[in-house]
């Protein structure tokens, strides 16, 4: 089943005086519960695409449809809750409030959206954060935590709300290798338990090896696509 | 859980909280203790002002009152005696004595120095002004001697004359007469009003009756109510009016007033000077705002990712503005606090052993100041309240801009995957 749809999507921006155009009209249609690899050579455009796909960054041109809804004529407000409401983000540098536990960051989401009971935010974050390993750090600060103890904290953040849809631009650019292969078993065991769609940015040949999918950029254009 | 993320950023960051605080904490000491400072040395001058210069309130008659300034003794208060029997029947009233002013020279050998001087009646005087409590040397009159003279210490050392010694007073009697007479030093007063010190002359009123030919007449009476240290002014003031009040209605042809009417210019000089401490103490907060408005600048430059992935997780501009709104409050009140605290123990010493500015004032015209060098602080709850009012307040205020700008920053901004 279709969730996303990308057709002809330019993206052009300026360095300096110079014009850079970052993806030359990418088609791309993701289904839903797809565990996605999005790889190719710096420069490429996978960043880029992950910033639209995301809404972080909008399209010079073409169109992006989401679940059927185009998000190109979206307004900043509108983009930002349909953010909010049906993407997770995984970064390179984790993004964990540094000030706040791992219960505290986990449970931020839903504490911001004050839809859930307190009774339900505990049991759905010590939920999560079990499912990730940390169940017996609940209480410790980022600082306390190890590279890839942060990054499974944020891919619980990013899962608490159990959106339809996670981006994760280079989870595993920071951690050791053993660990790079735990944090992307972890997401590989979420995807297909929740049917959670997992898009991701990668240059570990490593990780690509868990992707049912793997999409090839190369100077912004689609240059394999590649299903397993 | 915005103010909780405040509050811990505001303790992760330590010293450089501390070091903020710290400017807010300054300023805020010293408004508290000028404060303190200006409230004891106001204090003290209304003390001087009731115990040695004035009493609580003085009884002219409206002849003498209206000319006051020529010293004339043509214009005595008629009927002293019922008046002053009245006047005791006052439950407040603690004192009352009869004083006569006059205008004098004192003369030395060549020296000579133009003065007014003080008939004053051994007995009751006393009870009205504590003039005995600062003899440094000598004594204070023992009878009615006809000869003795009490004199400022430092008007003494002027003239260069000491205990025994003999001074000539030269002055117009009551019926304009001119008459001089010798009088022997018997003591020298040192007493915190310095125009007492510097051209302060007393005499008895047996002394005065030949001197100048008085004869039982009195210019002024003086009166004494208790102040207890409690008290703060415009109570006192309160209740002295009400006495001066009873007094005008029972007896017409008198001027009562209050020390409080008699010194109103310069009462109103020591608010005006309030007015300039809480300006300078103004401008020592801006200095600590400045540091607030930097700290949490920087603050919101070094956390802008982790703003843009609150703003991406849904919380809402003015959510984060009130977040950085909270911890420059939070910096301004821990301020306030370390200022509160400062100011505390410094007035305990400043209360109670005084600051001594005796070298900072000798250049300065002290006849003009009713207080010597020697500054005691005061107690002022409302400085300390004010303080922390200002600091929280100030504080807020700094951080404004800063949180504004942090409410600007887009999650997109601050979040794209690079």
């Amino acid at each position: 089943m279709e969730l996303l749809q990308l057709t002809q999507v330019i993206k052009k921006y300026t360095k300096g005086n110079i014009e850079v155009t970052a993806l030359r009209g990418v088609d791309l249609t993701i289904e839903k519960g797809e565990f996605l690899a999005i790889v190719g050579p710096s420069g490429s455009g996978k960043t880029t695409l992950l910033n639209i796909v995301g809404c972080l960054d909008t399209a010079t041109s073409g169109s992006i449809r989401y679940n059927g809804t185009e998000l190109g004529k979206m307004d900043e407000k509108a983009l930002s809750v349909y953010r909010k409401e049906n993407i997770g983000f995984i970064f390179q540098a984790y993004n964990l409030i540094p000030v706040l536990t791992v219960r505290e960051n986990v449970e931020l989401p839903l504490v911001i959206e004050k839809k859930v009971s307190p009774r339900e935010i505990r049991s759905r974050v010590e939920k999560i954060v079990t499912k990730v390993g940390l169940g017996d750090k609940l209480d410790r600060l980022p600082a306390e935590l190890s590279g890839g103890q942060e990054q499974r904290v944020s891919i619980a953040r990013a899962l608490v709300k159990e959106p339809l849809l996670v981006l994760a631009d280079e989870p595993t650019a920071n951690l050791d290798s053993k660990t790079a292969e735990e944090i992307i078993e972890l997401m590989k065991r979420i995807n297909q338990e929740k049917k959670t769609t997992f898009v991701f940015s990668t240059h570990d040949a490593l990780v690509q090896r868990y992707a049912a999918r793997i999409v090839t950029l190369k100077d912004g254009n689609i240059a394999t696509d590649e299903r397993r | 859980m915005i103010l909780k993320i405040a509050f811990r950023n505001i303790l992760r960051h330590k010293r450089r909280t501390f070091i903020s605080a710290i400017t807010v904490a300054f300023g805020l000491m010293l408004f508290i203790l000028f404060d303190s400072l200006m409230g004891g040395m106001d204090r003290a001058s209304q003390e001087n002002m009731v115990n040695l210069t004035d009493g609580s309130l003085k009884i002219y008659s409206r002849e003498y009152a209206a000319e006051k300034m020529a010293y004339p003794l043509k214009y005595g208060i008629r009927n002293v005696n019922p008046l002053m029997e009245y006047i005791k029947t006052l439950p407040e009233v603690t004192g009352i004595t009869p004083r006569v002013a006059f205008l004098t020279e004192i003369i030395i050998g060549e020296r000579s120095l133009r003065t007014v001087g003080s008939v004053i009646q051994p007995d009751t005087d006393p009870k009205v002004f504590t003039l005995p409590k600062y003899i440094h040397g000598g004594r204070f009159f023992s009878t009615n001697n006809t000869q003795e003279v009490i004199l400022g210490k430092k008007l003494a050392e002027d003239l260069g004359v000491g205990i025994g010694d003999t001074v000539l007073l030269s002055a117009r009697t009551r019926f304009e007469a001119n008459n001089a007479m010798d009088f022997e030093v018997v003591g020298l007063l040192e007493t915190p009003a310095p125009f007492i010190n510097e051209s302060g002359i007393f005499i008895t009123c047996q002394a005065a009756n030949q001197f100048l030919d008085i004869q039982g007449f009195v210019t002024e009476l003086d009166i004494h109510v208790p102040w207890s240290k409690t008290e703060d002014i415009n109570a006192y003031v309160k209740r002295i009016n009400i006495i001066k009040d009873k007094i005008s209605a029972q007896f017409s042809g008198y001027t009562v007033n209050t020390f409080h009417d008699l010194n109103s210019a310069f009462l109103e000089m020591m608010s005006g000077k309030r007015a300039a401490q809480s300006l300078i103490a103004f401008f020592i907060l801006l200095i600590g705002a400045v540091g607030i408005v930097n700290t949490i600048l920087m603050s919101v430059y070094e956390r802008i990712r982790e703003v843009g992935v609150l703003r991406a997780l849904g919380i809402k501009p003015k959510e984060i503005r009130r977040m950085f709104l909270y911890e420059g409050i939070l910096i301004g009140l821990i301020g306030a606090l370390m200022g509160m605290v400062a100011a505390f123990l410094i007035n305990i010493w400043m209360v109670n052993s005084g600051l001594d500015m005796t070298a900072f004032m000798k250049n300065m015209d002290s006849s003009q100041m009713p207080i010597t060098g020697l500054f005691f602080g005061q107690w002022n709850i409302n400085a300390f309240i004010t303080a922390l009012f200002l600091g929280t307040l100030i504080s807020a205020c700094a951080a404004v801009f800063p949180a504004r700008k942090a409410g600007k920053i887009t999650p997109t901004q601050c979040l794209k995957f690079q």
